[in-house]
């Protein structure tokens, strides 16, 4: 059994088995959800029939009540006709299913009227419908019991009837019964055989439908569902056999009728609600077990057919495999694909060794044929080949043989092959050896010597190889006689180096070339073309060095001599160095063969030099002849016989004379007479000293002779030349009267700067900035006390004289003016020999020539000494008067406080005892009015008018004071409309005056608002004063232009005052007038004038007695004020 | 008119009489307290040294100031009161001799209700201080905190 679910077919249907698993399960989940929805479904059916039945008994009830009323209302109407009531309320019931009867009883219970036929006497006394309506006196509802009348179980309603007087007469009652239910579950579309009871807890039947054995109103027989209701009466839905046999699902819903907990049993055939679904469930499994079968049956033959027999057949392909059957194969094409996989891997296994076995004998056979042909082949061998082992021959061919000098294999089988290796070889070989038997690895040609049994050396180039050789390692050399060609070599070398040298050394620079490259360079190529070694220009395309110029020939050149295969001839020719100057060459080109290529080889002759001499001296001598044209100088040439050969023009223009008039005539024409003898002695001296020139001045003052015999100072040169064996002699002169002039000119002005210098101790002086060399000016020597020739003038001569202090600061003024950045300016002092310091104001400037580069420092030395002095006596001056005017200040300020105290002390307590005089007098006048006569009043008036003019007294003079001392506010002050409004307000306060007031509009000045306003104040106030006798006053307020220009004035017709006291007018406390006719302190003026002159401007007055008086003053504009303070 | 005093600070005995008489003449009854210094008006409004025990609630109707006074001067006092809360409020009239324009100004950068110079003359001294009684007694307005209370 084990063994049978061991098969892989068993596991394979085991797993198939799973399945089927899920299947199962969901047939079983859908069933329990059907379950689950069809109780619900039943449930709901109940829930709505019971609502039927509940609204249906409520309506019921509530007609019966309605009927009772009716008839207990309708008693007397019945009573009276009692025969007729019960035709009327059979006919009330008649038709309907609802009731079974409706009447009334007395109060005793006995019946009286009812719709159904009645026995005479019937009570109901012992009702409860009867007592309840009774005892309340309202509508009662009764018991459910079976009817008296019908036997039929009925609930009856009862209401009271009573008489007029209230008294309780009896009871109308409605009995109804259940056979509405039964028709109402009849009518609910329930499926057959479903059966619907409305039953007590005790079983008795209310209602049912259908009711085949007429089980209304009886106890319902014992089944399981009554005994199931009576033991769990809180049950919705049970499953139970009706007690006609049948199952049925029943559904219990409770109800209220006549006041008795009942129940509403519903109960649905079993089939008819889970019928359907248990069919289903049945075919579902039953499918399912039918599916499960087919498929087990179908997997256990597919399984065998498509696997199990393979494998069987791989396996016993296999089993043949290993007996040795090579040919075996198992694949069959269109089973598994896994399994084919495995079968081809199989097949290519089987294939693959029965191809190794073909070949393998193929190769054996191929060794064999091999192994002959090898021997043949080395017997053969122009080579001398041999095998060793371990070290030593084990085969040798013929050439070896006689290689080694032997005559037959056995005079070396078995020897050691080092033993013939020259000893210097020896070790290499036995390495090489070494790596033959323990690498496997091929050794590398290589040049040695063989020692022959006859003792010869001889040169061979071996190469050997690991070989087999009878089962055992060995190696195979082959080795070749290099002797011949050694020598050769050897030969061929020399033969080159001797070329090579003769190349290299060659001062022509040759190039070889081939397919556009140079291949070859000399030394003297690559000094030719600037290169640094002959690997720059090896590989160089040759054209990199062709001068455009010479381009197209050098092409057609080698042209020429690849067509003609022979050499063509030497050309001048262009070459572009390294650095792309140029070079000119001489070359030659011919063809030669190189390893069988045609090249081309080139000899070069640097030419450059050659050319450029020769045309150098081309130019020098164009140029010399446009020297000797252009030249300034008079150029002479005579020959030794005195004769003139050459006369350039500027000797023409020099000496008045043609060139063609001169050339080939003596000399002497050209020099005054008295000076001819002593000439020609003199050239001929010059020619017989071995000397070629002279310089210009060396012959001393000469004179030359013009055609038309006037006589000038020349400066000549000469010198000599021989040409062709003879003497030639070149005269150069110079016209030297304007220079002389000049030097003469220099001479005095000179003299007279030196003199100018002198005087102003001013010197000058120049540092050559190339040199370092000073130039000093006399004068220089003169202020640094310093005799003429004792003194180096160089900088740093100087500079030891300058005041050890100062040198830092001259030094740094010498380096900023040196480097441009500021000129020399800058007072020192200096330490003359004798100990005297001076002090100097030097100044210098920077000289820079045509290309801007300066060259010298030039400037001037004063000697400030003297006015140093002069400076250092006026600031020491200086600095004492600040210091006084300091003091000054200091005193005036103090002066300024102590006036300030002063005049808030006037203020304060000077007018505090004149209050009290004036009080006390005031007092005195009222108090003791009766006791001081007319006299002594008059006095008393007396002292209280000179207090209050004293106290005026006091406050003018404070007001000038303030005037003096208060800060100026400057603002542009428009004059005309302040006039205007101290006038208004004048007028304002006297108003029986007549005055005619004309004031200049516009008047605008700079100055202080408040002082300006006090001024025009009291200069108004005075004219106002002054008028007030004339019948028609008139003041004026203008400007005028007098001499100096805008003038302000003030002018009134009053009373005047003579002019000769007008100067007096502006001090203080000066009076014109008697104080009795005009009073006044005198102080108004005077302030007026220290306005106008704080404000820096002036004022004066013109008048005349009884004509009026005129006040000019000056306001300066903006800007001309200057506050003269304390004045 | 009410009947708080009136302050006059002042040093000079002449012009206390002077103002005396003319507060007389002009039948202003208030009682008129005088302080000959600064500090002892100053002890006087704030109820101390010798002034102290005296209600400092208890505040002038008007203080009439000299500048010109011993130990503290005139600006002085009048700068305390008007820092100090209590006499903030009283009203301050300077009479004084002094006509400098920077008395004035100071006078009324601290606060001062009236500035008015002492006039030479006994007659327009006693017109000054009918109008004074006339305006600071009887026509002003007291702010609250001082007279009526």
């Amino acid at each position: 059994m084990s063994n049978f679910f061991r098969s892989l077919r068993a596991r394979l249907v085991l797993l198939l088995l799973l399945v089927f698993v899920p299947a199962a399960a969901m047939v079983a989940v859908t069933y329990s959800h059907q379950r689950q929805f069809m109780t619900a479904e039943m449930e709901k059916t109940v829930r709505r029939i019971t609502g039927l039945v509940l609204d249906k008994e409520d309506a019921v009830i509530g007609g019966a009540q309605a009927l009772v009323i009716a008839i207990a209302n309708n008693r007397y109407a019945i009573e009276h006709e009692k025969k007729f009531c019960r035709v009327r309320v059979e006919e009330m019931i008649r038709g309907q299913t609802v009731y079974i009867n409706l009447g009334y009883v007395d109060e005793h219970g006995n019946l009286d009227c009812s719709a159904i036929p009645a026995p005479e006497t019937l009570n109901f006394a012992d009702r409860q419908w009867f007592r309840g309506a009774r005892d309340s006196g309202a509508f009662t509802t009764g018991e459910y019991v079976r009817s008296r009348l019908t036997g039929e179980p009925a609930i009856t309603y009862g209401y009271p009837i009573t008489g007029d007087d209230g008294t309780f007469r009896g009871v109308a009652y409605a009995a109804t019964g259940l056979a509405w239910l039964a028709h109402m579950v009849a009518t609910a579309e329930l499926p057959p055989n479903s059966t619907a009871t409305v039953v007590d807890v005790q079983g008795n039947v209310l209602a049912r439908y259908p009711d085949p054995e007429g089980l209304t109103g009886k106890r319902m027989p014992r089944t399981a569902v009554i005994e199931l209701l009576a033991e769990r009466p809180d049950a919705r839905v049970m499953k139970a056999t009706g007690h006609d046999g049948r199952e049925r699902i029943y559904s219990l819903a409770p109800l209220k009728v006549a006041n008795r907990d009942v129940y509403l049993v519903i109960g649905l055939p079993f089939e008819a609600v889970f019928g359907g679904i248990d069919r289903t469930l049945r075919t579902n499994l039953v499918l399912l077990a039918l599916m499960a079968a087919v498929a087990i049956g179908g997997f256990w033959i597919g399984v065998d057919r498509l696997l199990a027999g393979r494998i069987r057949r791989l396996a016993d392909a296999a089993a043949r495999l290993a007996a040795g059957d090579l040919s075996v194969r198992s694949a069959r094409q269109g089973g598994v694909q896994e399994l084919d996989q495995l079968a081809r891997a199989f097949d290519q296994m089987a294939q693959g060794l029965e191809q190794r076995e073909a070949e393998r004998k193929l190769a054996e056979r191929a060794l064999r044929d091999s192994e002959a042909r090898y021997r043949q082949l080395i017997e053969l061998s122009p080579d001398a080949v041999f095998l060793q082992s371990e070290g030593n021959f084990v085969f040798l061919n013929v050439v070896a043989l006689r290689l080694f000098g032997a005559e037959q294999q056995e005079q070396l089988l078995g020897r050691p092959v080092v033993e013939y290796i020259h000893p210097k070889d020896r070790a290499a070989v036995l390495d090489r050896i070494r790596i033959l038997r323990d690498r496997m690895e091929a050794v590398p040609l290589r040049e040695m010597r063989v020692l022959r049994l006859d003792g010869k050396e001889v040169d061979v180039e071996v190469a050997a190889a690991p070989f087999r050789f009878d089962g055992r390692t060995a190696a195979q050399v082959v080795a070749r006689d290099v002797t011949e060609r050694k020598r050769a070599q050897a030969e061929l070398r020399e033969s080159e180096e001797r070329f090579r040298a003769l190349v290299e050394t060659s001062p022509d620079a040759i190039s070889i070339q081939a397919e556009g490259r140079i291949e070859f360079a000399n030394n003297a190529l690559v000094k030719l073309l600037g290169a640094e070694s002959r690997a720059d220009l090896a590989g160089r395309p040759v054209h990199d060095f062709f001068h455009p110029d010479s381009r197209d020939l050098i092409l057609q050149r080698s042209r020429e001599v690849y067509q003609n295969s022979k050499a063509v001839p030497p050309a001048v020719l262009k070459l572009l160095r390294f650095d792309r100057t140029s070079v000119e060459v001489e070359a030659i080109a011919t063809p030669i063969t190189i390893g069988g290529r045609t090249a081309l080889m080139s000899v070069m002759r640097d030419i450059t030099e050659r050319l450029t001499a020769e045309r150098a001296v081309q130019e020098s001598q164009a140029q010399l002849r446009g020297i000797i044209d252009s030249a300034m100088d008079a150029i002479i040439t005579i020959d030794e016989d005195q004769c003139v050969v050459l006369f350039n023009p500027a000797a023409e223009v020099m000496f008045q004379c043609p060139a063609d008039d001169a050339v080939g005539t003596l000399i002497e024409r050209f020099i005054p007479a008295r000076l001819r003898g002593g000439h020609s002695e003199h050239v001929r001296k010059f020619g017989e000293a071995l000397v070629t020139n002279r310089r210009m001045g060396a012959l001393g003052r000469v004179y030359g002779l013009r055609a038309d015999g006037s006589e000038f100072p020349v400066e000549a040169s000469i010198s000599r030349v021989s040409v062709l064996g003879h003497h030639y002699y070149t005269v150069i002169m110079r016209d030297i009267t304007e220079r002389e002039l000049a030097e003469a000119e220099l001479r005095r002005s000179e003299a007279s700067l030196a003199n100018a210098q002198k005087l102003a101790k001013l010197g000058n002086w120049e540092l050559d900035l190339r040199t370092n060399k000073l130039y000093w000016s006399k004068q220089i020597f003169e202020i640094f006390g310093i005799e003429d020739r004792a003194f180096d003038s160089s900088y740093e001569a100087f500079l030891e004289l300058v005041h050890p202090d100062d040198r830092p600061g001259f030094e740094q003024a010498q380096r900023a003016a040196l480097a441009g950045e500021a000129r020399l300016d800058l007072e020192h002092r200096i330490v003359l020999p004798d100990g005297t310091i001076k002090a100097v104001h030097e100044l210098g400037n920077l000289v820079r020539d045509t290309e801007g580069s300066p060259v010298q420092l030039a400037g001037t030395v004063l000697d400030v000494t003297e006015r140093k002095a002069a400076q250092d006596r006026i600031s020491q001056l200086n600095a004492s008067l600040e210091q006084r005017v300091m003091e000054r200040t200091a005193q005036l300020e103090a002066a300024n406080q102590e006036l300030q105290a002063f005049s808030y002390s006037v203020s304060h307590d000077l007018r505090a005892p004149l209050r009290g005089i004036d009080g006390w007098s005031q007092a005195l006048l009222e108090d003791y009015a009766a006791r001081i006569d007319q006299r002594g009043r008059e006095y008393l008036d007396r002292v209280r008018s000179e207090t209050q003019r004293m106290g005026r007294l006091i406050d003018d003079l404070l007001g000038l004071s303030r005037v003096t001392q208060s800060e100026m506010h400057l603002a542009n002050v428009d004059l005309s409309a302040m006039a205007l409004a101290l006038f208004t307000e004048m007028r304002e306060h006297e108003p029986g005056r007549q005055v005619e007031c004309m004031i200049e509009p516009g008047i605008v000045v700079r100055g202080d608002p408040g002082l300006l306003r006090a001024a025009l104040a009291n200069l108004l106030e005075n004219a106002w004063k002054f008028t007030g006798r004339r019948e028609q006053a008139r003041i004026e307020f203008g400007r005028t232009m007098l001499n100096e220009g805008g003038v302000l004035f003030m002018r009134d017709n009053g009373v005047g005052f003579d002019p000769a006291y007008a100067k007096k007018l502006f001090a203080p406390f000066q009076r014109m007038h008697k104080a009795s006719e005009y009073p006044g302190t005198g102080i108004g003026l005077a302030t007026v004038a220290r306005i106008v002159t704080r404000h820096g401007g002036r004022i004066w007055a013109e008048a005349a007695p009884d004509r009026g008086a005129t006040f000019f003053f000056i306001i300066p504009p903006a800007g001309e004020t200057q506050e003269l303070t304390n004045l | 008119m009410n009947s708080k005093p009136i302050l006059l600070v002042e040093d000079n005995p002449s012009d206390i009489a002077l103002t005396r008489r003319a507060f007389e003449k002009n039948r202003i009854s208030n009682p008129l307290v005088v302080a000959e210094d600064g500090q002892e008006a100053l002890d006087y409004l704030f109820a101390a040294g010798l002034h102290a025990g005296r209600n400092p609630a208890d505040l002038p109707a008007l203080v009439l100031l000299d500048l010109k006074l011993p130990r503290v001067d005139g600006l002085g006092v009048l700068k305390q009161m008007r820092a100090d809360s209590r006499t903030r409020r009283v009203p301050v009239v300077v009479l004084t001799s002094s006509t400098e324009d920077q008395d004035l100004a100071m006078s009324y950068d601290l606060g001062v209700n009236s500035y008015i110079r002492k006039p030479v003359s006994f007659e327009q001294f006693a017109g000054v201080v009918e109008q004074l009684g006339l305006y600071w007694l009887v026509l002003n307005e007291s702010p609250p905190g001082v007279g009526h209370q």
